[in-house]
């Protein structure tokens, strides 16, 4: 008996060192995100809202960031736009190629997995000037449709997760449509995509969630064009121009604030299919 | 390889132990290197090989051909015609027609200026002279009135002459195969078989040609925006293009391998040593970010996941908002914290009078009187990195740490395993297996990592012993990209890093794929 009772006393004192250890950890972990939001209510306007106490919190900030001549909401605008129809154009090229490579069997399959996968190896943004010079070539370098241009032309590369996913959909439906006279075509949209709603939402988050994150290729194409300039690209500008660091520098962390609720919410709604993408992904490619 | 088996290794002392190591590692990079160069080798014959039957077929249909397919060899889709597939062989002839018109007032143009690239600086030219004059006065000479033209627009030209390659190459398979099927169509006929009609060949788009319809909008779009600029990137990395040779101002041409022959300059701030110093940091980088992420995420893990500890979720939760935040708000946001003017900086200089510079140049203490230096900043990138990237990992190892087979765990009790052998032997091992290939693409991702980097610090501290601005902290990536988009960017030698990059991630991950667990035996975990 008093050997179950000091064992019972010894994971007590484990499990209270456990919890102070998670303690201490939640609070590296959420301090900063906690800082950010309680700086973005400081009174104060330039750097030293950083070292300062607030003499008061307001919202001022916020109500700046939609005040006349400020280009918040404009660049939300452009984000929006870009990202509704990169999602869509995205979605349509994924889910194409994963069903090709999942479903059909033909000739140069293997070889076009494999050219996928070299290419892949080069780093993305290498390319990035050479796309700039032929965005440049058809006139739309600069503009938002170049942008979308660059989102979307190459979504079809990153089939693999969806692919995974096709993979694991019993082949015996196929071959039963397929006794009765169905045709690849109907396959894939009267009985594959009905059961790969859950993908198909995935896809088109990710590919929605992907300009709102961005500010690579929106620095190459867009330029010095702020006014065509997307939510995080403004953000990242923001610290590099001298004025706005020395007047408006609270007013980027409002805007921090406004710009990262809804992708949160949805990164905390989807962290699941996350998980799938990354074990799935990496094992099935 | 010539290797041990695994008793003569642990029959080794101690110390040889160690060397065999080494020596088995050596080898193994150097059977990634052998490897990468023996797949390019089948690749090549295998492309060699295709090529050969395709014209082997082409020679055949010629020679069985009747006069119609042998027309087709000529003006496409005449036989096609001759056997009632009237609008496809229109298509086709159509198609060759516009080839023809394609490379008749473009592509021969495109391909001729390719040769060159660019020929000719901004100048003055004459009626009737070919030749482009520097200086105003020297076109005087020759004519009254001269122009004044533009330079050889390089870029372009480069451009062009790739995608007038490309689409070569596009219509020569669309006439092998076209041909290779209008003699097919004959032997159809003579053989008494159906040929299809146009309307049954549309339907095949539909049924067994499916895959063309899918792949052909993705595919068009990876050639124009990932084919096509990831080989003008290769072709500048050949010639001279860089700020002072870009479109208005001047025109650039091919070097050779010039700019590979910078890669040996290691005197002064050479290309070859600052390559080297960043490749080091970047390998370092790689495998800290890597393996810090992993073991602590691993350790975070299944301290929330032991039995007996309340609230999981929201343990979890916590870490994970951090990841939720975009990248571009919480690393910005930790740059101005960290910064010279940040709270911490100031706090510690009004506390102690020593100023930090966490994310600057290298911070001078002196203790007992010596003055030494301490280079915060890649120590800082390491452990921001570490608060960036250990959510992820806690949010993929738990559903793995749930699945770890409970029965181990018994046995090694029973066996008289302690918590920390179990530890190591079992959860470590089994995560290790199963994260083993995701963990190789962590690593390669990490040595691309971008991010963090260009975020916190931008590639600085800079220094002046570096080529072309480069950083303390800079990554090749982060320098490839400095170099692209600095307000004198060097496209040339940006791709040349880009062509090392590449060689080196794709031996990188040959390696490791080779030498991995779950390569060598898929399916059992033992």
């Amino acid at each position: 008996m008093a050997r179950v009772k000091s064992m019972k006393k010894k994971t007590k004192i484990q499990n209270t060192i456990i919890y102070i250890f998670l303690v201490l950890l939640s609070i590296i972990w959420l301090i900063p995100i906690a800082y950010i939001l309680f700086i973005s209510f400081h009174n104060d306007n330039s750097k030293g809202a950083m070292v300062t106490m607030p003499d008061y919190l307001t919202f001022q900030h916020y109500i700046n960031l939609f005040a006349k001549g400020s280009q918040y909401p404009q660049w939300f605008l452009n984000t929006l736009i870009v990202a509704l129809v990169t999602m869509v154009i995205n979605t349509f090229f994924v889910m194409a190629v994963a069903y090709t490579m999942s479903r059909l069997r033909f000739k140069s399959r293997k070889t076009l997995m494999s050219i996928n996968l070299i290419l892949g190896m080069f780093p993305g943004f290498m390319s990035m000037i050479a796309i700039y010079n032929i965005l440049k070539l058809v006139k739309l370098d600069q503009t938002l449709v170049g942008l979308t241009l660059c989102y979307t032309m190459t979504s079809g590369m990153g089939f693999y997760v969806a692919k995974g996913f096709f993979d694991t959909i019993s082949r015996s439906l196929d071959e039963a449509a397929r006794i009765d006279g169905a045709t690849n075509a109907q396959i894939f949209y009267k009985i594959i995509l009905p059961l790969s709603k859950p993908i198909i939402v995935y896809t088109l988050v990710q590919s929605f969630m992907g300009p709102w994150m961005d500010y690579i290729f929106c620095n190459v194409i867009l330029r010095n064009k702020s006014d065509q300039w997307t939510v995080a690209m403004g953000m990242y500008k923001w610290l590099n121009t001298q004025e706005k660091v020395n007047t408006q520098f609270v007013d980027f962390f409002a805007g921090s604030v406004l710009i990262s609720i809804p992708i949160m919410s949805v990164f905390l709604a989807t962290q699941k299919y996350y998980i799938a993408g990354v074990t799935g992904g990496a094992v099935k490619g | 390889m010539k290797t041990l088996a695994y008793l003569d290794y642990c029959a080794l002392p101690r110390y040889q132990q160690f060397f065999y190591k080494i020596y088995e590692f050596i080898l193994k990079v150097i059977y990634g290197v052998w490897h990468f160069i023996k797949g390019i080798g089948i690749g090549t014959k295998k492309l060699v090989f295709r090529i050969g039957t395709s014209f082997k077929k082409m020679y055949h249909s010629f020679r069985y051909g009747d006069i119609f397919t042998k027309c087709s060899f000529f003006v496409l889709g005449i036989s096609h015609i001759k056997r009632k597939q009237i609008v496809k062989g229109i298509i086709l002839m159509l198609l060759e027609f516009a080839f023809i018109f394609f490379m008749i007032f473009f592509g021969a143009h495109a391909l001729y200026k390719l040769v060159f690239v660019g020929t000719y600086g901004s100048g003055y030219i004459c009626d009737g002279f070919d030749q482009v004059f520097e200086t105003i006065n020297g076109a005087w000479e020759f004519c009254d009135e001269p122009t004044k033209i533009a330079p050889d627009n390089s870029p372009k030209n480069l451009l062009y002459g790739i995608l007038t390659i490309l689409i070569i190459i596009g219509f020569i398979c669309v006439y092998i195969a076209t041909v290779n099927a209008s003699y097919q169509i004959q032997t159809n006929e003579e053989e008494g078989k159906h040929i299809k009609s146009f309307k049954e060949d549309l339907a095949d788009f539909f049924n067994s040609k499916f895959h063309i319809t899918l792949l052909f909008l993705p595919i068009i779009g990876i050639l124009l925006f990932n084919i096509l600029p990831i080989l003008d990137m290769i072709c500048m990395a050949f010639t001279n293009y860089d700020y002072t040779t870009d479109f208005p101002k001047s025109y650039f041409s091919w070097v050779g391998l010039k700019n590979f022959g910078q890669l040996f300059s290691f005197g002064g701030n050479g290309f070859g040593y600052t390559f080297v110093e960043i490749l080091k940091w970047t390998i370092v980088w790689a495998i800290l970010a890597t393996f810090t992420n992993f073991f602590i995420g691993i350790i975070i893990a299944t301290i929330i996941n032991r039995k007996g500890i309340k609230f999981k979720k929201f343990w979890r939760t916590c870490l994970v908002l951090s990841v939720a935040v975009p990248q571009f708000v919480s690393l910005l946001a930790m740059a101005q914290f960290l910064s010279d003017y940040g709270p911490l900086t100031v706090f510690i200089e009004k506390a102690t009078g020593v100023k930090i510079y966490f994310l600057g140049k290298a911070t001078t203490f002196t203790l007992f009187g010596h003055p030494f230096k301490v280079d915060f900043a890649r120590i800082l990138v390491v452990l921001i990195n570490i608060w960036i990237g250990v959510p992820y990992t806690v949010l993929s190892t738990t559903g793995i740490l749930m699945n770890v087979p409970e029965d181990l765990y018994e046995s090694a009790k029973i066996d008289g395993a302690s918590p920390i052998t179990m530890y190591f032997k079992i959860t470590l091992k089994y995560v290790v297996f199963v994260m083993g290939p995701s963990l190789i693409t962590t690593f390669i991702g990490n040595f691309n990592s971008f991010g963090v980097i260009f975020l916190l610090t931008g590639g600085g501290p800079k220094t002046n012993n570096f080529y072309g601005s480069a950083g303390h902290t800079d990554l090749l990536v982060t320098w490839l990209y400095n170099l692209t988009m600095d307000t004198n960017p060097d496209y040339k030698m940006a791709s040349v890093i880009g062509i090392l990059i590449f060689l080196i991630s794709s031996i990188i991950s040959l390696i490791l794929y080779r030498n991995s667990n779950s390569f060598k035996n898929e399916e059992d975990f033992a």
